[in-house]
């Protein structure tokens, strides 16, 4: 019995003492003062890499660029447990080590900062033979998710995004190697290469298939059905995200990620992935406080597009876009329903902290796709965002000389809302035939009764009132044919309220312009027309 | 009968009836305000409540029923006054009442029986956390 109580108390102690021995290993990142000096660019990045930076008129020796010092990152793993792999965007390394050798760490001469974070957690493991059927139902929903976008117009042209690299940073790639909707891909070589950032190592075809439905979302192909848009262009299929947690450790391999990304020559990176209430308040969705949103930024600055996911908390609590989503050169993509074409009120609202639109644009945020076996029916912005960076490959395949900032411009201009926007859709679903088309004026689609002063009892502006003209009135008409979206700007430039109204009859609208301040702007869009009013000041 | 038609009638024209249907409205203004109070903020309320039962072997001279309870409820406020720290304060009701068994033992508070007895403790208590 005694001995039984001996053992008992061992076992408590030893796990006491252990216990202790992880709470006194904490995670701290380290900035370096400088960088080593020598660098060149023609030996470090990959020939696609230095295309798109002469494209984008960017220098080949920016100080960014150029690697940490292997004799800091050493002296500071010397006295670390453990490294991250170091960043040469900002210049520093991420380390587990306890608060005194942290300590040690400041005191170096070539340190310039060093700040604790917050501890990671293992992640479980998950497993994985195909079903190639397509159901009907699928099938119908897979043309949806591509004919929003004007698939057919690419298509007929021959346009899949060849020549195009996409990086994806995502939780898991299970199947992608031996899965039959990425056969073409694989045949041709076009998975040029992959990284576990979580692991550490090269093989990513395990853990979360949530990188599988992404992919297949992008240039996914099965039965010779396209599933995403840029079947031929090149894919780097990076690990970032730890199912089950949400730890700062993703974002610094995110991070990772966007430098190896960059260094093999991605023209597009697509995240379907954010970050919100476990690590951050609403009020820092701005772009400027999380790593990953200025890693985002960053990668934009480089010359890449970033097309990232809203986020899903549209009907949470959190509500507004997640992180990166809220940097303002990331390209955010909200989700809309596949046949009524308006918000999923799941999809993560705009604007970002700094008043900024979010989402800019928009794609289906329910999606049949890929899965680990078989083809499924996934809901989210995360697969909105693969739909439209797709779409970008595309794009940018046909305008090889434009800029990635170009890119998401004209990306938002072939939009179905635009010139009209609200912070659920941005400024829609883009169009290829904006790409493709010669532009068109578009023809009113209403009419709308201005206001006259003093034609009311008090002289004021009466109301605003618009009326359906008779070719675009027909209540037979689906629901995506019969949207009618209108917004208030005030004279700051953003909006204070937004609709999305369903016409069911001819005069569907009155705005009493009493309600409109000086300056105010009112606009309306309907089926391809935006009118806009201007509140006399 | 004629008010049953009249309602019937209602009811046919507010079914057939079309008037602007809403889809989405949004008030960014509420979305783009800063928090200052809630978890893991500068300030956060919290109410809290709890109820227990006592357990154990009763001693035969204050042996108390099943029934006997304990009940708390309160606010507590808590100020972050850094990364990992904060310092509240909590006001917080608590009763704790006693069932006694009716059995000849019986000493608390006296050893008179009855059919049923109870002693109840309240506290209103004002603590820092």
């Amino acid at each position: 019995m005694r001995a039984r109580w001996q053992a008992y108390c061992t076992i408590v102690l030893i796990a006491l003492l252990y216990s202790g021995f992880v709470s006194a290993q904490s995670k701290f990142r380290v900035y370096f003062k400088d960088k080593q000096t020598e660098f060149n660019p023609f030996t470090y990045f990959d020939a696609k890499a230095i295309d798109r930076r002469v494209k984008s008129g960017l220098s080949l020796t920016d100080s960014t660029d150029f690697p940490v010092n292997q004799s800091y990152i050493n002296q500071v793993s010397a006295l670390a447990d453990s490294a991250r792999p170091a960043s040469r965007w900002f210049n520093c390394i991420s380390v587990f080590t306890d608060a005194k050798r942290a300590a040690d760490i400041a005191k170096l001469p070539f340190v310039k900062l060093v700040q604790q974070l917050l501890p990671d957690y293992p992640q479980p493991l998950c497993s994985y033979d195909f079903d190639t059927t397509i159901k009907v139902k699928n099938l119908k929903l897979m043309d949806a998710q591509l004919n929003m976008l004007g698939a057919a117009k690419f298509k007929d042209k021959g346009i899949d995004g060849k020549g195009i690299r996409i990086a994806i940073l995502d939780a898991g790639f299970p199947t992608v190697d031996k899965n039959p909707a990425f056969e073409h891909i694989r045949n041709d070589k076009r998975i040029i290469a992959t990284y576990d950032f979580c692991k550490n190592r090269e093989s990513v075809y395990d853990f979360n298939s949530h990188g599988t439905m992404v992919m297949a979302c992008i240039g996914g192909r099965l039965n010779g059905q396209n599933i995403g848009l840029a079947t031929g262009a090149d894919f780097l299929l990076a690990r970032t995200e730890s199912p089950g947690y949400e730890i700062y450790s993703e974002e610094e391999y995110w991070l990772a990620g966007a430098e190896w990304a960059d260094k093999n020559g991605a023209d597009i990176i697509n995240s379907s992935l954010g970050y919100t209430n476990d690590l951050y308040f609403r009020h820092q969705m701005d772009g400027r406080h999380s790593i990953i949103a200025k890693a985002a930024t960053m990668a934009v600055k480089k010359g890449i597009l970033v097309v990232n996911a809203a986020g899903n908390e549209g009907d949470g609590n959190w509500k507004i876009v997640a992180s990166p989503a809220d940097a303002d050169s990331v390209l955010t993509v909200g989700g809309v329903d596949p046949y009524r074409q308006y918000h999923s009120n799941f999809s993560s609202y705009g604007p970002n902290r700094n008043l900024k639109m979010k989402p800019n644009v928009s794609a289906a945020g329910t999606v049949a796709t890929m899965g680990e076996r078989s083809v499924t029916v996934a809901s989210g912005t995360s697969f909105a965002s693969p739909l439209t960076a797709g779409f970008a490959a595309c794009a940018w395949q046909l305008n090889k000389d434009w800029k990635n900032t170009d890119l998401f411009d004209k990306i938002q201009q072939s939009a179905s809302l635009y010139p009209y926007f609200d912070y659920a859709h941005g400024y829609g679903i883009p169009q290829a035939g904006f790409f493709i088309d010669t532009v068109k004026s578009i023809a009113p689609t209403f009419t709308v009764s201005l206001p006259t002063q003093g034609t009311d009892s008090t002289g004021n502006y009466s109301g605003i009132n618009v009326k359906i003209d008779s070719l675009h009135f027909n209540v037979d008409w689906k629901l995506k044919d019969r949207l009618l979206f209108y917004h208030i700007e005030n004279t700051k430039g953003y909006l204070d309220r937004y609709y999305v109204i369903e016409v069911e009859e001819e005069n569907p609208l009155y705005v009493d312009s009493n309600e409109l301040k000086k300056g105010e702007m009112l606009r309306i869009h309907y089926r391809g027309y935006t009118f806009e009013y201007k509140q006399p000041d | 009968m004629k008010r049953l038609l009249l309602i019937l009638v209602c009811i046919v024209a507010i079914g057939t009836a079309k008037g602007q249907n809403v889809l989405l409205e949004q008030d960014p203004a509420a979305d783009t305000t800063t928090e200052t109070i809630g978890p893991n903020l500068r300030d956060f309320f919290q109410t809290f409540y709890g109820y227990g039962n006592f357990i154990g072997t009763n001693n035969p001279a204050t042996a108390v029923r099943y029934t006997s309870y304990h009940l708390t409820a309160g606010i507590r406020y808590k100020r972050r006054i850094s990364e990992y720290y904060s310092i509240g304060t909590e006001l917080a009701y608590t009763n704790n009442t006693y069932a006694l068994k009716q059995q000849p033992s019986k000493q608390v508070p006296d050893s008179v029986l009855h059919k049923k007895e109870r002693l109840s403790w309240m506290y209103m208590g004002l603590s820092n956390i």
